[in-house]
């Protein structure tokens, strides 16, 4: 009997020795992995399969435009215009300046009804030129104008001598520029907002289903998830700035941001 | 309701009105009821007419063929005691050999009601000898009870009569089941307008298969017509009003005889499908019939011929009594794609062929068949297909109403136009249905289809193709045709790691603009100790006058330890003088002994460490123009009272603004 009991005991140990050595080995698929197959399946036309496997690489904490890009592809080719607009907007949160990325973003939210670019071309090409740079760029942009500014005042300082007017003024401006683009870019990224996924949101008065239904949302519109001072489980209140409206709806039909 | 609509006896449907004439009179717009009273006549193979008229004829041909002859007469009762609300059958039966039956004479009847129930005939011709049988029934309800006895019935001829013996009959107080003999079929109910409670000649009842349904589940709404005397007219009935009801009528009208409590019936039924559309408490209004039906009164069995033929009867109109259905609402939540089929449903799709070319149509069928509403089913819905255009052709419907129930398939047509070659597939269509007997939705896809397509010939879309001119389209290069916007394909790199949080975010970054902001905070502030502290250049002097001597000394030590003799006294030298300019304020290139000596005098330093600068001064120059004669303990000598006078002055000079 003690025999048994010594080698239970010492099998348990080489268990545990055999998964620290190999951890590879008892893990499960990793997300780049999951990626992976997602592409796969989205070649096959499996759309299905590939958002799937998308969507639990994403959940696996695998954060990439590229990968929330493909997701937004896969959910497009199932009907899911919310969830596609949702995956898309994850993707330009992450990288702005992709051209597909915003080619498929318009695309599938001008289907939606709610185009993310403006009609007008002035207003278009405002709107491309403000997200011309992504927001590590524009990050590193402002970080340079700033470190110049830096060079030229601790020169100044260093050497006892006023900086020269001409660069320093212009270095200033630059870094104005650059400080409220950058500004108002991480802003708006750090906006709370959701896109609806559902058909049709019902938004209500309320945070319960016998407060009436005050006006709808269709899938795949944009709104602004606002700041519950008192969160109610299984709802949030979300506004639509541009209207005025505001209310309640169930937090299964806003995919949030 | 399409109460419009004729409906047909099921031996038309089957093709046998031809040979076999219904007994269907065309009398009212709306249904046909068959005026005979009993299936028996039903089965004759001679066209059918009115009893009387029928007996009439029957007779004529009787009187033709056979001549007067013997013939005799009886009578039976079907029972020889029956309840206050019941009927007995009373047949007289004449019959005869090669000569003309006559019809019997009925003795008068005041305690009873007596309707002619039919006449049933039997004809033969045996070895050259006719033979003829008539039976006449009729039916008797009693007014009172007690006993009764019937007076022989009479027949008389040219030169011949005959009579039956007398019969008796026992009314008793009290229903069927207290009768012995009684029958325990259901009692049918009383019709409107007549006095006697049960067992009538003629009744009506409206029927329905369930109680509570779903909304959309069909209800069968039965209407029967019981009658057991000749009906002089063809029937009239007026459905129910259905307001909440789909309605649908439900083909081919059924005849069959049944009894109730022992009293044979020829039922004629009438069915109607019935699928309520909105929940709730539903009604079926009162079903009316309008018929004239034979009275004979008191003496049914008058001998005018004419006066039956030409229709003596009595109008009468029947009414059911209304019926209440409870409509449930379909359970929640509905799934997607549901629409509000309701039935039994199976869902088929074809293409009417695989292979095609760009710009050439396809037809895609789809089949939804089974049981239930199908005229309201919903359209189908082709999802957005990449590649094709797609266009509604139509929708035919088909009903069949077998064993009463409405069933039948709904056909959707879409023709759809390859815009580009290649693979094409058609996914799969989903269709969404409640199952009422289940409870439960249930959804059905069709199957998805792969259709090669085959680039039009020169290329594009073909010519006999319909133009089409997407947004943006022809607009650009000649040759270059816009089919269709889709997303744009993934990007598929061998691998991804997570991006991570933006860069604004990312904690050293955040720390390396917190120290290029700390860097210039420093510098500032140094740039402002030096702007208060670091400006008066006497005063920075004059601090660091005995820092600065202490180290040429030690760099004098250095050179005499190396046998420079004339190096080290210069460095002893430069201590000194260096010494003394930034402790007086003075420019140390011109500073002479005499101006240090009195400048020590003005600051108030003692006679003796005056004494010790002069002579410590002259010394040093002394070793400088004669370095060969100095020996070096004389300067290790010089070294240290160069220390003690820093030491001594150090004390002895004050800071003096």
């Amino acid at each position: 009997m003690e025999k048994l009991k010594n080698f239970a005991r010492a099998r348990t140990l080489w268990l545990f020795v055999f998964c620290f050595l190999f951890p590879g080995l008892v893990r499960g698929e990793s997300g780049d992995d999951l990626f992976r197959q997602g592409n796969a399946a989205y070649a096959k036309g499996q759309f299905d399969a590939a958002a799937s496997l998308y969507q639990r690489a994403a959940d696996q904490g695998l954060a990439h435009w590229i990968l929330y890009y493909d997701l937004g592809n896969a959910y497009y080719k199932t009907g899911s215009l919310g969830k596609a607009i949702a995956s898309y907007e994850r993707a330009f949160r992450l990288h702005s300046t992709d051209r597909d990325l915003i080619y498929n973003l318009n695309l599938t939210s001008t289907k939606a009804g709610d185009p993310v670019l403006p009609q007008a071309s002035l207003a278009a090409l405002c709107w491309r030129l403000f997200y011309a740079f992504s927001l590590n760029t524009l990050t590193v942009l402002s970080a340079l104008v700033w470190l110049a500014l830096f060079g030229v005042l601790a020169w100044a300082l260093w050497f006892l001598r006023p900086p020269p007017a001409e660069l320093s003024a212009a270095l200033a401006l630059g870094l104005l520029f650059f400080s409220g683009w950058l500004g108002v870019r991480i802003y708006l990224n750090e906006q709370p907002e959701g896109v609806v996924s559902a058909a049709l949101a019902e938004v209500r008065s309320g945070p319960s289903l016998s407060y009436p239904a005050n006006f709808t949302i269709p899938e795949g519109h944009h709104v602004l998830i606002l700041d519950e001072e008192e969160p109610v489980t299984g709802w949030l209140e979300v506004g639509v700035p541009d209207q005025g409206l505001k209310g309640w709806v169930p937090d299964s039909s806003i995919d949030k941001l | 309701m399409k109460t419009g609509k004729r409906i047909e006896p099921e031996n038309r449907r089957n093709g046998e009105s031809e040979k076999h004439p219904s007994p269907v009179l065309s009398v009212s717009p709306l249904l046909r009821f068959p005026v005979s009273p009993f299936p028996r006549f039903s089965v004759s193979p001679l066209p059918r007419f009115p009893v009387s008229c029928f007996s009439a004829l029957t007779l004529l041909l009787l009187g033709i063929f056979v001549q007067a002859a013997d013939f005799q007469v009886s009578a039976a009762l079907d029972r020889q005691q029956i309840a206050l609300n019941e009927q007995a059958q009373l047949s007289v039966t004449i019959s005869g050999s090669g000569s003309a039956v006559p019809k019997p004479q009925l003795p008068p009847l005041t305690d009873f009601q007596v309707y002619s129930a039919g006449t049933s005939q039997n004809f033969s011709w045996i070895n050259g000898q006719a033979s003829a049988s008539v039976t006449y029934t009729y039916v008797l309800t009693p007014l009172k009870e007690g006993h009764f006895t019937i007076a022989p019935i009479r027949v008389q001829s040219q030169n011949q009569s005959a009579q039956t013996p007398e019969l008796s009959l026992d009314v008793v107080k009290g229903d069927a089941a207290a009768v012995p003999g009684g029958s325990a079929e259901p009692a049918a109910p009383a019709p409107s307008g007549e006095r006697r409670p049960a067992e009538p000649a003629i009744f009506i009842t409206a029927t329905v298969d369930k109680k509570t349904v779903y909304v959309g589940e069909p209800v069968t709404f039965s209407f029967r017509l019981y009658n057991r005397v000749a009906l002089l007219s063809q029937p009239s009935y007026q459905a129910p009003q259905t307001a909440g009801f789909w309605a649908e009528d439900l083909p081919p009208q059924r005849s069959f005889t049944t009894t109730v409590r022992g009293i044979p019936y020829h039922v004629t039924e009438v069915r109607t499908a019935l699928f309520p559309t909105t929940p709730g408490k539903a009604r079926i209004g009162p079903a009316a019939l309008s018929v004239r039906l034979e009275n004979l009164g008191t003496d049914p069995f008058s001998n005018d011929f004419f006066a039956q033929f030409f229709g003596r009867g009595e109008e009468k109109t029947l009414h059911t009594e209304p019926l209440s259905i409870r409509v449930q609402a379909l359970p929640e939540p509905k799934p997607a794609g549901f629409k509000g089929a309701v039935g039994r449903y199976a869902l088929s799709a074809g293409v009417d062929k695989d292979h095609a070319v760009v710009g050439q149509p396809l037809t895609l069928t789809l089949t939804v068949s089974g049981r239930g509403n199908i005229k309201s089913l919903p359209d189908l819905e082709v999802p957005p297909l990449s590649n094709f255009r797609t266009f509604d052709a139509n929708a035919a419907t088909n009903i069949e109403k077998k064993d009463y129930q409405v069933e039948g398939s709904k056909v959707f047509k879409t023709v759809l136009i390859p815009t580009a070659s290649g693979e094409l597939s058609i996914p799969s269509v989903p269709f969404v249905y409640f199952d009422p007997e289940k409870g439960a939705y249930q959804s059905v896809h069709s199957r998805a289809f792969s259709v090669h397509v085959a680039a039009a010939p020169g290329g594009g879309s073909s010519a006999s193709a319909p133009a089409y001119a997407p947004p943006g389209a022809g607009a650009g290069a000649p040759g270059i045709h816009i089919l269709e916007e889709d997303i744009r394909y993934i990007r598929t790199p061998p691998s991804l790691s997570p991006q991570g949080a933006p860069l604004y975010r990312r904690l050293w970054f955040q720390a390396w603009m917190a120290c290029l902001f700390l860097l210039l905070a420093l510098g500032g502030l140094l740039r402002l100790y030096q702007k208060l502290f670091l400006s008066n250049t006497r005063l920075t002097r004059f601090r660091g006058a005995r820092a600065n001597a202490l180290l040429s000394a030690q760099q004098a030590q250095g050179a005499m330890e190396r046998l420079q003799t004339r190096e080290a006294a210069g460095l002893l030298a430069d201590a000194l003088q260096g010494y003394l300019a930034a402790k007086l304020g003075a420019d140390r290139q011109t500073l002479s002994l005499k101006e240090v000596l009195a400048e020590l005098k003005a600051h108030g330093v003692h006679s003796h460490d005056t004494e010790k600068v002069r002579n410590l001064w002259e010394t040093l120059d002394l070793f400088q123009f004669a370095p060969a004669q100095v020996r070096p303990d004389e300067l290790r000598q010089a070294l240290r009272t160069l220390e003690h006078v820093v030491d001594e002055l150090e004390k002895d000079i004050p800071w003096k603004n």
